[in-house]
């Protein structure tokens, strides 16, 4: 494993930064699906320097890569779900 | 003694099976975090009301928790960069930051809580101006208080889970159970740790921010 000192250092004022952003975003009166589409590819965004550079997601091979994101499209699928059950108010 | 064993380097390179079996551990509890995170979600959409970010839930004192937990996250890194070159002084003292950064969120997430649970005039008031009853903000404050407490304990005791492992981690550590050789355990304890990090990424967002 090779010494990815600097890498790791600005990933972390990266992610840091991305927070700032977030919570500053929040004060900005930024109409309601807008903000929820900035925070949410902020998120999308922090979650993916976590995986890529802490994880070490990125020198992993590509069928690990793929088995690890295979579950993410069940994911979306139960949150498709659960949204199409909200529109026949059958829960609560 | 502790030699990993090197799964097919055809389809997962030099991957350990201890390391296959944290990231399939990793997949199924993501698997459970999400399930969580869109109940939550469900539940939100089908309330009657739901507090404005911030009305409630301090955010600046939760985005330090964030920030906290990602250099938590980078001295867990550097702590595997460390043992990588040898560096066992390194490997000591970036385990015991990141320890610390755990304890340190858990600290200030049991002080959230007790605020909440304390109650008071000011978050009556706060907690009258969202829609929601009594002076103290309790999991059973609605909806809204179900899911916050639900998704942030959930959390959190994976949290106290990591402090645990990296404590048993940290005694391995001083005992010289790791080199440049042999890191495979502190590599598949800091993959928990860093999910626990991209969990709370997400968390932070849905619960505290939307």
């Amino acid at each position: 494993m090779e010494d990815h000192k600097k890498t790791y250092f600005w990933n972390a004022i990266g992610l840091a930064l991305l927070t700032v952003i977030e919570v500053w975003a929040i004060g900005l009166g930024l109409p309601r699906t807008g903000l929820v589409v900035l925070l949410l590819s902020i998120t999308v965004t922090k979650i993916m320097l976590v995986a890529l550079v802490y994880m070490h997601l990125r020198y992993e091979t590509k069928t690990l890569r793929r088995l690890i994101a295979l579950p993410i499209p069940l994911a979306l699928f139960f949150l498709w779900g659960v949204m199409y059950d909200m529109a026949f108010d059958w829960t609560l | 003694m502790d030699q990993a064993i090197p799964m097919n380097k055809t389809f997962f390179g030099n991957a350990t099976t201890g390391k296959l079996g944290m990231w399939l551990f990793i997949v199924m509890d993501g698997l459970t975090f999400g399930t969580i995170i869109i109940g939550g979600l469900g539940l939100r959409i089908s309330a009657a009301s739901w507090p404005v970010a911030g009305s409630i839930l301090n955010v600046p004192l939760t985005a330090f928790n964030t920030f906290l937990l990602i250099c938590s996250s980078f001295t867990m890194v550097m702590a595997l960069n460390s043992i990588v070159k040898d560096d066992q002084k390194g490997l000591i003292k970036y385990l015991a930051f990141t320890i610390a950064g755990g304890v340190i969120f858990l600290g200030i997430q049991a002080w959230e809580y007790s605020h909440f649970i304390m109650g008071g005039e000011h978050l009556g008031n706060l907690l009258a101006a969202a829609g929601l009853p009594g002076s103290q903000f309790l999991p059973t404050t609605g909806i809204y208080g179900s899911v916050f407490y639900a998704t942030t304990m959930f959390h959190g005791l994976h949290v106290l889970s990591g402090v645990i492992y990296l404590s048993v981690i940290l005694s391995m550590a001083l005992k010289q159970k790791f080199t440049s050789n042999n890191y495979d355990r502190l590599e598949i304890a800091g993959l928990f740790w860093h999910f626990i990090d991209l969990v709370w990424i997400l968390v932070f967002t849905v619960i505290y921010l939307i």
